[in-house]
């Protein structure tokens, strides 16, 4: 699993995750991940395009800090999960606490910046 | 008299998240090997990931290596997965709901995994034998 930060502004949080977010990958990332998204409290956008796996330890990641970006005010979307990552976490219930959004434009709506 | 061709995968490991890894990283290119289809090979992946991270997480107390043994079969129309441990007796097959909360804040972190292990699989069943907990996971293909 590999995190890349592409975007760290006044406005926005935007990273983008690679590989498999399951536990051996979400301890690889946890302490960054976790900086640059509740560490920074801004709205947050995860881009999942390249996640090919998604397990429990990588939505306790997730769930873990929008937690404290909802808290102070702002937000987290996971853009463009893939279709078994999507399906994985509806069946989970996730999406009904972490919006997913299949465009940057509707990511920005979700985060109230559009 | 037409038989089905099976394929066979053991996987042993300690009772370590990076020892986790390395086995899902061999499971994940014997799926690939075997040209196992999208959703069942994710679902595979999920049953070791989350039964495996489980056992290493809660099934000792006493700081001392243990072993964990996943035989996975491949058939032409569905996977079986049969884990041991001998670990504190735990079953698994036992119901579980989706962790509530409406809201984010609400929401508890943990607790998802096993839930989703037996929403994605066909069955699910768990049984103790000489002092050893084995688990069976079907996933149709």
């Amino acid at each position: 699993m590999r995190l890349q930060v592409i975007e760290e502004s006044d406005e926005l949080t935007h990273v983008s995750l690679h590989g498999s977010l399951d536990s051996g990958g979400s301890n690889k990332i946890d302490l960054e991940f976790t900086r640059v998204t509740a560490g920074r409290g801004k709205p947050t956008i995860v881009d999942m395009a390249d996640v090919s796996f998604v397990a429990s330890m990588g939505i306790r990641l997730l769930i873990s800090c929008a937690k404290p970006l909802v808290k102070a005010g702002a937000n987290l979307v996971l853009l463009e999960p893939h279709p078994l990552v999507e399906a994985l976490l509806t069946k989970g219930g996730v999406t009904q606490v972490l919006p997913v959004a299949h465009s940057m434009d509707e990511a920005k709506q979700l985060l109230g910046l559009a | 008299m037409a038989r089905e061709k099976v394929h066979e995968l053991l996987l042993e490991f300690g009772n370590l998240l990076p020892e986790l890894d390395q086995a899902a990283e061999t499971l994940h290119r014997f799926l690939d090997a075997h040209r196992v289809p999208a959703k069942g090979a994710y679902a595979i992946r999920l049953a070791l990931e989350e039964i495996a991270t489980n056992i290493i997480k809660f099934a000792h107390d006493d700081g001392a290596r243990h072993e964990i043994t996943v035989k996975v079969v491949l058939g032409k129309d569905a996977a079986t997965l049969t884990f041991e441990d001998d670990g504190r007796e735990f079953d698994p097959s036992a119901p579980r709901s989706i962790p509530s909360g409406d809201s984010i804040e609400e929401r508890p972190i943990g607790g998802l995994g096993i839930f989703l292990v037996q929403d994605m699989a066909d069955e699910v069943k768990y049984r103790r034998a000489r002092g050893k907990n084995v688990l069976e996971v079907r996933v149709q293909l």
